[in-house]
């Protein structure tokens, strides 16, 4: 399964992507065309809901504990499921947390914020509302089906594909250390917010901790 | 004593500044990753701040026309500074006890092993050896998200927002939390941080009427610290002396209505 | 000018209307217009062929068609009006009180409600025209298909060509797609000529028999006329046994030369006689007049598309149709007369008929015991089976005098006259009654939902939705789903296509009346969801066309669009209305950031904070703009596959904003450039091809597999 993750500035724009390919043997597997001129559509479509959870209480709640969550949200009604249950869960979210007062929970790690038929979309918020956000691939046969199930007439085969199983632990310190590696890149001051990041000496380090942490290889 | 205290900025700040001037491309940008973001307790004298400010000062106040425009700029300078500390105060308020109880410790520790490096002076040392010191530093030390357990949760809240800047901000600029943080009874928009002693600006005549415009600074920092943090504000100095604090300052915060609003509807 | 219903359906032909907003509670009247009672209209082909010779129009049937709809509308008439508002002060005093022999028109203070915001839809009557029934029935689906998938691909295809020659690229379009969204699709599918035996919302309540009195046609005419609709169960080949002539009303509509007034006394006597001796009523229709071709000349526009069958029509002859002024008021005041002195009553009658005889005494047989009704029905249950009964083609039905079938009658019948209390009640018990009979009983559920959705539409709350009005959609669905897995058994020479495909056509108009209904509640924060659940479902399960395919994906995106939480909905709107101002602001704002000389000034980096205080935060996330801009993409890009460059350049307009602002439209890897480096070829080629050449080539697009 390929990944697509960006860095999403403050005022919607980019500020890196990087594509990460899965590794089958010796090839690398990247996104299919198609897909890869969508992309960052897909995660610009994202940002609503991952704004809605940056100012909500318990963002993650029920996501990242239960493990059943990102399993089963497999076909793309659920899509708009997934957005019912936000809304319930932000209404008895803060009664929760009026009542309790106490939130341990951590909300940088959103988790699985969305979907886009067998695409996943993960996300993650710095303290200075910069979003980080990631495509998952689906598992399986890529060649053909994830991108012709989007752009082809027949959506229906495929649809149902089961969503792609996302390890939180290992995505959420890849996040962590993008974050640092970000922190970095901000505290040089001729770096200036919202500007794209370009030098190579970052991509590389995402890259790497991609390797580490999220490329999967068949 | 209290005339001693030192202003710090961190090692990254002060370094990256001066070594950019010599150091270019992909191999400044790899030192920049190299460094570790943990706090080391690297001081640098008041009087070389002091130098610093004046010199902004100076510099604003030329290209400025109007005494607004000179808050403005001076602001804006502290703004940059208060988006970069909003990140990285809240990064290191997510370590593990286990790494931030040592930084004393660690930092005499570094700087043994590897004197150089971490100071200003460094960059004539760009010896293979020395670059693998360096990588040697950074495996153990630079990237150290993955000690992190739980990222601190970041601030939703007005009130939890304005806490951390009156604990941890305060206390990583001036080495003590702020005087006092007060809501305003008269509007709920309004906050105020005290500071009794402000230091960057101990040394300007109190007979100046630059005084109150210099505070702008420190203004701008708390501006940025929380417009970048979600809480677009306006943020300005007030001269309030005391018995006994002559200088005491209140930086006023008047949060944006929309602030409010987001609060009653989410929380 | 007001802009009226009619106006909005078919905005295709009012384009100048193009910037007006989606009339309010649209779903309630496309719902009301898709169930809207059945007129069948006979005539003889002598009257059918001077309405030719003097009108230019084929028959009554096609003539009256033109006054379809809203009954209470009179909105041909309005329009005229509008213009010689001097010489005409008001509908009413033109009744035409020598020359009708009508009752007198009952003046309701609802004729003038032309206004669309004014008028509540539970007080105003839609009616539709369909051919003779017996055509109706030779044409008959054996499927028991509502529409079918293909043509329905092929008629919007045409409608798009169409579309395509009577717009540009600078036509306002935000409306107009809503509008062909609501008028071809939501209207189309879910309102047909095809009788199906599960409901009778199709099936004609009203048989209007009509002759031509200056032709010299007489008693013996109608005579011979109304006995031929009468003995239609027994003479008619295949006459379906869930129908029933005696559940339809006859009514004669006597056609006259007004310049005559011996033929107007003929008619009086003949009222007279046809009453006495036939105990049917008369309408007498002052159709010619001397003094018509000098009356003012008023352009009929095309009626609301209620089907799929009118649109073919349509679409064959898009031609203009003109009557005179006051004929038209004519026709209006006998359709008025007719439904509601005649129609309405019937059908209360009737309504109360039934109740007496099978709801209530079902009611006061298991009146308070609902455990002893729960144990009767499973053991009546295998009496049930035999309640259906074979028709000649072998399929099992309800027959039309079984009490199954009548109480499905009163509840729809009741939805036609919007007592959506009765009908829900109704639809509620037979669901429990008929939960043996997947096919009937999904139909129950479904109208079930909508009854509710219509009738509560303003109380409904977000535990209603969840609790009550989702699960019975979903219920609907499930039991729907399941019919294709019990047809076999009783019908094993079906094949797998056959029995998918007519459940699936009530899905989907299911889905698509259920997801405009949810729409059409206050709380779209809520109930967005529920309508982006069912589209999608519609786009994964149901066997759309490509286009068709294409107008739901667009569909989607309204839906996001509309989801807003209702604590900001002020500021939202007040977005909208701004949107051009700030967004020219922040624009110069950038260029400030290009200028800037020095590249040591640090000034910038703030200035990207500074600049995000114009954002209105207190929004974010309380909507789904960006979904909304993403569905529009995907729209145009399936446009662009089907090489519909009007659709894909109006929905590049729409998103531009959003993209451009971010930088990601001006990137030549992604989508975006490359559809509008595609629309751009296609323009060129288009203006060098010339127009013929290019209605051949989609022409040509219709038929290459994709």
């Amino acid at each position: 399964m390929p990944q697509y993750f960006a860095i999403i500035g403050t005022r919607d724009n980019p500020i890196y992507e990087a594509e990460f390919p899965s590794i089958s043997g010796k090839n690398s597997i990247g996104f299919p065309r198609d897909l890869k001129e969508l992309n960052p559509f897909i995660l610009h479509a994202a940002l609503d809901i991952i704004e809605d959870l940056q100012w909500q209480m318990n963002p993650n709640s029920g996501g990242v504990t239960t493990g059943g969550y990102f399993g089963t949200g497999g076909n793309s009604n659920s899509n708009s499921n997934l957005s019912v249950n936000n809304s319930n869960s932000s209404g008895v979210g803060f009664l929760r947390n009026r009542s309790n007062n106490n939130n341990n929970m951590e909300n940088c790690y959103l988790g699985k914020v969305d979907h886009f038929y067998g695409l996943s979309i993960t996300a993650y918020l710095t303290y200075g509302g910069m979003k980080f956000v990631m495509i998952h691939g689906t598992t399986g046969d890529l060649g053909g089906s994830a991108g012709g199930n989007i752009s082809g007439d027949d959506v229906g085969g495929n649809a149902s594909k089961s969503a792609v199983q996302i390890d939180d632990n290992a995505l959420k310190l890849f996040y962590q250390e993008v974050h640092e590696l970000y922190i970095k890149t901000l505290m040089n001051p001729f770096y200036r917010l919202n500007d794209p990041i370009t030098t190579p000496a970052f991509d590389k380090r995402v890259r790497a901790l991609a390797r580490k942490h999220i490329v999967t290889s068949k | 004593m209290p005339h001693q205290k030192i202003i710090q900025t961190s090692s990254i700040d002060a370094q990256s500044s001066t070594r950019s001037t010599s150091n270019t491309g992909t191999h400044y940008d790899d030192l920049l990753y190299q460094r570790s973001l943990i706090y080391k307790k690297n001081e640098i004298s008041l009087s070389a701040m002091t130098f610093l400010f004046q010199e902004m000062i100076n510099y604003l106040h030329q290209s400025s026309s109007t005494m607004s425009e000179f808050e403005l700029k001076l602001s804006r300078y502290g703004q940059s500074i208060g988006l970069r500390l909003l990140e990285l105060l809240n990064f290191r308020a997510s370590l593990p006890a286990s790494l931030t109880s040592i930084p004393t410790r660690s930092s005499i520790l570094f700087s043994s092993s590897a004197p150089l490096t971490d100071q200003a002076n460094s960059n004539s040392t760009n010896t293979p050896d020395a670059i693998r010191k360096r990588e040697e530093e950074s495996s153990t030390n630079a990237d150290l998200a993955k000690h992190i357990t739980k990222m601190r949760r970041r601030d939703l809240k007005i009130l939890d927002i304005l806490q951390f800047i009156h604990g941890t901000l305060w206390s990583y600029l001036f080495h003590h939390v702020s005087d006092d943080l007060v809501k305003s009874s008269e509007r709920n928009n309004e906050y105020m941080i005290v500071d009794n002693e402000p230091q960057l600006t101990q040394f300007i005549p109190q007979s100046s009427k630059f005084l109150n415009s210099c505070h702008f600074f420190v203004c701008g920092m708390i501006q940025g610290f929380l417009l970048n943090g979600g809480f677009p504000c306006s943020v300005s100095p007030h001269l309030m002396p005391v018995d006994g604090f002559d200088e005491r300052v209140i930086y006023l915060i008047k949060f944006d209505e929309q602030v409010l609003e987001r609060e009653s509807l989410r929380f | 000018m007001n802009f009226s219903y009619e106006h909005y359906m078919n905005l295709l032909f009012h384009l100048d209307y193009g910037k007006e907003t989606v009339p309010s509670e649209i779903a309630k009247r496309i719902v009301s217009n898709a169930i809207s009672p059945v007129i069948a209209v006979t005539s003889t082909s002598e009257l059918d062929h001077h309405i030719l010779e003097t009108y230019n129009i084929d028959s009554l049937y096609m003539l009256l068609r033109f006054f379809s709809g809203c009954v209470s509308d009179r909105d041909q008439a309005n329009e005229l009006e509008k213009s010689q508002k001097d010489k005409i002060s008001s509908n009413n005093t033109l009744t035409l009180p020598t020359t009708s022999p009508l009752p007198k028109v009952r003046t309701r203070g609802r004729s003038r409600s032309n206004s669309l915001f004014q008028r509540d839809s539970t007080q105003s009557q839609y009616i539709r025209f369909t051919k003779p029934l017996g055509d109706v029935i030779a044409t008959k689906n054996a499927n028991d298909m509502l529409f079918d998938y293909h043509s329905l691909e092929i008629y919007l295809q045409n409608y798009l060509d169409l579309i395509q020659k009577n717009t540009d690229d600078n036509t306002p379009y935000e409306l107009l797609k809503k509008s062909i969204y609501h008028s071809f699709f939501s209207l189309a599918i879910s309102s047909t000529t095809i009788l199906s035996p599960y409901e009778c919302f199709n099936h004609p309540v009203v048989s209007l028999i009509a002759v031509d009195i200056s032709l010299g046609q007489n008693y013996d005419d109608v005579r011979d006329l109304l006995v031929d609709f009468k003995n239609l169960n027994s003479s008619t080949h295949n006459f379906p046994i869930f129908m029933n002539t005696n559940d339809m009303l006859p009514v004669v509509l006597l056609c006259y030369d007004d310049q005559f007034i011996e033929q107007f006394e003929t008619c009086q006597a003949l009222t007279k006689k046809i009453k006495k001796q036939l105990f049917v009523e008369c309408i007498s229709l002052p159709l010619w007049k001397d003094s018509y071709p000098s009356d003012p000349q008023v352009h009929l526009h095309q009626p609301v598309m209620s089907s799929l069958e009118e649109m073919i029509y349509f679409l064959n002859q898009p031609k203009e149709v003109t009557l005179p002024y006051e004929l038209i008021q004519s026709i209006y005041n006998i359709l008025d007369s007719l439904v509601y002195n005649l129609m309405i009553p019937f059908m209360k009658r009737k309504i109360a008929f039934w109740d007496e005889t099978i709801l209530q005494p079902r009611k006061s047989l298991f009146h308070g015991a609902k455990f002893l009704k729960k144990f009767m029905t499973k053991t009546a249950l295998t009496h049930q089976e035999n309640l259906l009964t074979k028709d000649a083609q072998g399929n099992e039905y309800f027959t039309s005098a079984s009490s199954e079938f009548l109480m499905r009658k009163l509840a729809d019948w009741s939805m036609m006259l919007s007592d959506f209390k009765t009908a829900y009640a109704t639809y509620e018990s037979l669901t429990h009654d008929l939960e043996s009979f997947p096919k009937y009983s999904a139909s129950c559920l479904e109208w079930c939902a909508v009854s509710l959705l219509m009738g509560a539409q303003n109380i409904v709350t977000v535990k209603m939705l969840k609790n009550d009005i989702n699960p019975l959609i979903e219920k609907a669905l499930s039991t729907y789903e399941n019919c294709a897995t019990v047809l076999p058994e009783t019908d094993k020479r079906n094949t797998d296509e056959l029995i998918v495909v007519p459940v699936r056509s009530y899905e989907t108009r299911c889905m698509i009346l259920a997801s405009e209904l949810f729409l059409s509640l206050s709380d779209t924060w809520t109930s967005t969801p529920y309508a982006i659940s069912y589209l999608e479902t519609i786009l994964v399960e149901c066997k759309l066309g490509a286009c068709s395919q294409i107008m739901i994906w667009e569909r989607l995106s309204d839906c996001y669009e509309l989801r807003v939480d209702p604590r900001i909905k002020h500021k939202a709107a007040g977005t909208i209305a701004n949107t051009s101002s700030p967004k020219k602001s922040s624009e110069s704002d950038m260029q400030g950031h290009v200028m800037t000389p020095s590249p040591l000034t640090k000034e910038d980096v703030s200035n990207d904070a500074n600049n995000d205080t114009d954002q209105d935060i207190v929004s974010k996330g309380f909507t789904r703009k960006r979904k909304a801009a993403f569905f529009r993409l995907m729209a145009a890009k399936k446009w662009a596959e089907q090489k519909r460059w009007r659709q894909v350049s109006w929905c590049l307009q729409s998103i531009d904003d959003t993209y451009s602002k971010i930088g990601l439209a001006d990137r030549d890897d992604l989508i975006l450039k490359k559809i509008q480096n595609k629309l751009k070829t296609a323009e060129t080629e288009t203006i060098d091809a010339g127009a013929e050449k290019n209605a051949e080539v989609s022409h040509h697009e219709v038929d290459s597999p994709n």
